[in-house]
């Protein structure tokens, strides 16, 4: 009787480890399933941010291309507009309501800052450098400009990174 | 002396009972141990066969980007080196078309050499796979009409991964150019 009774605690203990075991392999990986999702969403609403943000800047009138390089071209750059914006950006230091603007070609040369005089032979347009520390995100844009070959003009277009810094957290 | 006996055998009957009461009770005992330890056999095999599955055939972990949807938008703009006869750049995007159709550029290059060409060089650079970087790799495949068009990758192909894809049509074909970035 003694020994049955034995055997019956010994199997609720098998049991009870069974089950607490099983318990933690189903919590472990629940809790792997929802922080990965946790992460999808959060690389998502992160980059939404950063792309609301870039978009709204690429496509506002002082940047845009517009109609000039053959309309409907969403995240593209006037380059023109955008080095003479960088003449002015004393003006427009809280229009944008962001501390750095900075657009960077994306080609193999070393970085080369654009002005009135070199322009297009550089790579870097910076149009707003208030020097003060905030949260970067970019974003790829198309910078096109209009170029000349053989008496025609042609539609110039490369790929460029556009860098905005703010100052206030996500 | 005979009841001696009687009850010599009434005590063999039931040390004989009671044996044979323990040991059905020790059989029964030892069935649900090997019920019970079948049980957690069971359950043991199908949780190393679902984790088995599970790492064996990792589901691919592409995450919808923003970012590369930009990217492959600047990079179907932008103007590449090849030239037509009426003396006007292509875009890679009209480049792709032109790929399709067994067209060659002004100096004699064929479109596709370009196309490929120019996506790698743009892509090498527009991605930092160096080292502390955390982008393992990349893949670009163009399809017309689902078939494979050009292909371009670089890099380590890891479960992680970023990737957008840009459709155009032209000539009632569907092309489309798709990015994925490795992490």
């Amino acid at each position: 009787m003694n020994s049955k009774a034995q055997l019956k605690i010994q199997q609720m203990a098998f049991m009870l480890i069974a089950i607490t075991i099983f318990f933690a392999i189903a919590g472990m990986f629940a809790l792997t399933m929802s922080s990965s999702n946790n992460k999808k969403d959060a690389e998502f609403i992160r980059e939404e941010h950063a792309m609301t943000l870039i978009s709204k800047l690429a496509n506002s009138p002082e940047f845009s291309c517009g109609e000039v390089f053959g309309g409907g071209q969403s995240n593209c750059i006037d380059s023109d507009k955008a080095i003479i914006l960088a003449q002015k950006a004393i003006k427009y230091k809280t229009f944008w309501g962001v501390e750095d603007i900075e657009i960077k070609i994306i080609n193999s040369d070393a970085e080369k800052l654009c002005n009135l005089q070199n322009y297009p032979d550089c790579n870097t347009i910076n149009i707003l450098n208030n020097e003060t520390e905030g949260y970067p995100v970019s974003n790829f844009v198309s910078l096109c400009r209009k170029e000349s070959f053989g008496g025609e003009n042609y539609d110039k277009c490369e790929v460029a990174r556009i860098t905005v810094v703010t100052k206030g957290t996500w | 002396m005979v009841k001696n006996n009687k009850t010599q055998g009434s005590k063999d009957m039931n040390s004989k009972r009671a044996q044979g009461s323990k040991d059905m009770n020790s059989k029964r005992a030892q069935e649900e141990i090997v019920g019970f330890t079948m049980i957690i056999l069971i359950v043991a095999v199908v949780l190393i066969i679902f984790l088995s599955l599970s790492v064996k055939n990792p589901q691919k972990d592409t995450i919808e980007s923003y970012e590369v949807e930009s990217y492959l938008q600047a990079l179907l703009q932008k103007t590449s080196d090849c030239m037509s006869s009426s003396n006007r750049y292509y875009s890679l995007e009209e480049l792709m078309f032109k790929c399709d159709s067994a067209e060659a550029c002004n100096d004699g290059r064929e479109a596709c050499d370009v196309f490929v060409k120019e996506l790698g060089r743009v892509s090498n650079q527009s991605w930092n796979l160096g080292k502390g970087s955390p982008i393992r790799g990349y893949s670009l495949n163009a399809t017309v009409d689902g078939e494979e068009l050009k292909s371009i990758s670089y890099g380590n192909k890891t479960r992680s991964s970023k990737g957008s894809s840009q459709e155009k049509m032209r000539n009632n074909k569907i092309f489309i150019l798709e990015f994925e970035a490795y992490y």
